[in-house]
């Protein structure tokens, strides 16, 4: 679909959508607004590479979420029945969903905004390796962030943030440039869309459940 | 037409007996529990968590921490020898609420839970309709326990209430849905651990991160007072809060006000940070056998932090001044049973810190017990040891109500209960252990008369299965001489009343 929007930019649907037909808009102003369009479409990830991105960030923040569920099941196991401990899931998976879509759009805006060249042509393999030294990072920053003192004043040193981010920075851009970390984050974030199959299903029943047990 | 209530016209018409059993108290005179009929008073519980009554100069704390306790104990009855019966949050507030001992309400475990068919068994239900019932805990381990007696509690506060930075947990998703808050609080948004969720969780703790730097608190230049949750707060703010939930209160109510300070972290306000630095250091007790070896303190850690928590704690004392006098000035006192006391207390000593530890001294299991009654105006102190079971029982006496036959507790000495010196008194501490099977590893300690029998029951660290030491209270208060093999008869009769009571209680699991 993409690439037939992007083929035919005079057609008279892009024209009607665009907004084109507007009366009193100027020609160039016309012609501005098709443009911009029309870039932000090309720019567009299709659902297979939005399904290869989206795995990926599935992949770690539920295993990271389940990790400290069952590091925590043994002691509710103790005074909480099965529904309670189900429901404590629930809101869990509900709650990734939520942010592994979030961190979604990050690679997203990235392929709109940046140059195609740098991001959208290379999107998977960008948009994945984003991905993962991005939550990478979430951990460092996490177990950075723990409140052991009893004011955080020293904790968001400027070295904190700017040093991992250029780190991410230069992965995310070698990933891109080396064929063979590029193929390598690609066959991985192939492999990892097995998950889309479990993880999302579990969450919208999940969802469902929450909203249930808010409102009732 | 207005119409009155049969309710409405008890209140109204019984003031007058009221006030007479009011006048009798604040006379000082033997207390007995009012007519039913008679006017009931408010009751306010005050529980201060943490708060040992070793480190308190109402019960003669070297250090000057608590001027206006003693001030407060002027009109007010004082148990002197008053005990949790655990050690930490879980099982010594649990007790508060439904008079019954750990090994029976079964929330021994942290963040556990009472025993399903026990948690109906608890003071707001037992109170019942005829009073408002209100609870606040900034500590939300006792939240968990207010979401079981929800259906008994008209009003439950948010935890974040009188707070300057709320959490996420804390917010609340959806009073009485406690599993949302568990799965916020436990995995999600876990504090002192990574959180579970990776994105959300640690935006959250930037937002927080962000609010708290961004307040301007001169009263804590460096650091802000706050709940494990972590729920940010100032003292003046949360007994300004206090101060104006006791005014606010429909007569009859019981309000339980759990608050978190003196908690750690021990952060005294400006003005008490530094107030002693006396250079006084206790005399130093030996390392204990189970104190953790990666949780073991330096006796200079100790004394440094003890001078911190007593500095908290003067901080906590000036706070309960001003409600204090606030509550004098708007007359509340006059109509309400204000209860000041603890869930569990703090150590500094045998290489130990705080509370989360198996042992069971004084410093951490001894706790306060102030309850001034409507306009009672002179200090009355009871020397005999009493229990946090007991306090469930003495407010229903003090409604009128009967002491429930499931209870463990009785009515205090000196508000209408029996003196007994020679009761038992029970701790104990068994936090690994499964709430639903017999007890394999626990400390238990129980204290009858001059006595403290501790029995470590379990534990690898030694080779028997019960480490026993015994402690003669009136002459080594400060537990150092293990008189177990001194005084064999004694001994030998609370260790047997003590085996008796665990095996009683792990013969249901034998099965």
């Amino acid at each position: 679909m993409r690439g037939s929007t992007a083929t035919t930019p005079n057609s008279q649907n892009d024209r009607r959508l665009s907004g084109a037909d507007v009366p009193g808009a100027s020609p160039a102003h016309r012609q501005r607004n098709n443009r911009l369009k029309l870039r932000a479409s090309s720019r567009l990830p299709g659902w297979l590479q939005l399904a290869q991105v989206y795995s990926i960030a599935v992949l770690i923040i539920y295993s990271w979420t389940i990790l400290w569920f069952f590091w925590k099941l043994p002691t509710w196991q103790i005074f909480l029945t099965t529904g309670e401990i189900l429901r404590v899931l629930a809101f869990s998976l509900a709650t990734n969903m939520v942010e592994s879509l979030v961190l979604l759009c990050i690679p997203v805006l990235l392929a709109l905004i940046l140059p195609r060249t740098w991001f959208s042509d290379v999107f998977v393999a960008r948009g994945a390796s984003l991905t993962m030294t991005g939550l990478a990072y979430l951990m460092f920053l996490g177990d950075q962030l723990k409140f052991q003192g009893a004011f955080p004043s020293t904790a968001l040193e400027p070295w904190l943030l700017a040093l991992p981010l250029g780190a991410l920075a230069l992965i995310v851009y070698l990933v891109g440039k080396i064929a063979l970390f590029r193929r390598m984050v690609e066959s991985l974030a192939d492999r990892a869309t097995i998950f889309l199959f479990v993880m999302p299903p579990l969450s919208v029943i999940s969802l469902l459940v929450v909203l249930v047990g808010l409102t009732t | 037409m207005t119409s009155i209530s049969r309710r409405d016209f008890l209140k109204v018409g019984s003031s007058v007996s009221g006030a007479l059993a009011v006048s009798s108290l604040a006379a000082g005179t033997s207390l007995s529990a009012p007519d039913p009929a008679a006017s009931l008073p408010n009751i306010l519980i005050l529980v201060f968590d943490a708060m040992s009554a070793m480190n308190l100069s109402l019960y003669g704390y070297r250090r000057e921490t608590t001027p206006n306790f003693e001030r407060f104990a002027q009109r007010a009855t004082v148990f002197n020898q008053h005990y949790s019966t655990g050690n930490f949050t879980t099982p010594g507030t649990a007790s508060l609420l439904t008079g019954l001992y750990p090994w029976t309400h079964r929330a021994i475990n942290m963040s556990g839970l009472i025993a399903r068919d026990r948690a109906v068994q608890n003071l707001f239900r037992a109170i019942g309709k005829r009073y408002n019932r209100l609870a606040f805990s900034q500590n939300l381990l006792a939240n968990y326990f207010f979401d079981q007696f929800r259906r008994d509690l008209d009003e439950i506060l948010s935890p974040a209430s009188f707070s300057l930075v709320e959490s996420f947990v804390s917010i609340g998703v959806g009073a009485g849905w406690m599993d949302a808050d568990r799965a916020i609080g436990d995995v999600l948004f876990k504090e002192g651990y990574g959180t579970g969720s990776l994105v959300l969780g640690l935006a959250e703790r930037l937002r927080r991160y962000e609010s708290v730097a961004r307040r301007d608190t001169p009263d804590y230049p460096d650091a802000l007072p706050r709940t494990i949750t972590p729920v940010f707060f100032q003292l003046k703010d949360v007994f300004d809060g206090l101060i104006a939930t006791a005014g606010s209160l429909i007569p009859p109510s019981l309000a339980y006000l759990h608050i978190w300070s003196p908690h750690d972290p021990y952060v005294p306000s400006r003005q008490f940070d530094g107030a002693f630095r006396d250079g006084w250091t206790p005399e130093p007790k030996p390392s204990h056998r189970l104190v953790d070896p990666h949780r073991h303190h330096s006796v200079r850690t100790l004394n440094e932090n003890r001078r911190l928590y007593d500095e908290y704690l003067a901080d906590v004392d000036a706070g309960l001044g001003r409600l204090y006098d606030a509550l004098s000035a708007k007359g509340i006192l006059d109509s309400t049973y204000v209860i000041v006391t603890s869930d569990h207390g703090e150590m500094f000593e045998r290489g130990m810190m705080g509370h989360e530890t198996p042992l069971l001294y004084d410093p951490i299991v001894r706790v306060p017990l102030l309850i001034s009654a409507p306009g009672q105006s002179s200090r009355r102190d009871v020397d005999i040891p009493t229990s946090g079971v007991d306090l469930l029982p003495t407010v229903l006496h003090l409604t009128g109500a009967a002491t429930p036959a499931w209870c463990e507790g009785q009515i205090l000495p000196g508000l209408g209960g029996p003196e007994d010196p020679e009761r038992s008194l029970f701790m104990m501490e068994a936090k690994t252990e499964h709430p639903s099977a017999a007890l394999q590893k626990a400390s238990f300690a129980i204290r009858k008369g001059r006595y403290k029998l501790v029995d470590f029951m379990g534990y690898p660290q030694y080779r028997v299965q019960h480490r026993l030491e015994m402690y003669d209270m009136e002459t080594d208060p400060e537990e150092l001489n293990n008189i177990y093999s001194e005084t064999m008869l004694a001994a030998s009769a609370m260790k047997e009343e003590l085996l008796a009571r665990i095996d009683s209680y792990n013969a249901q699991f034998a099965e």
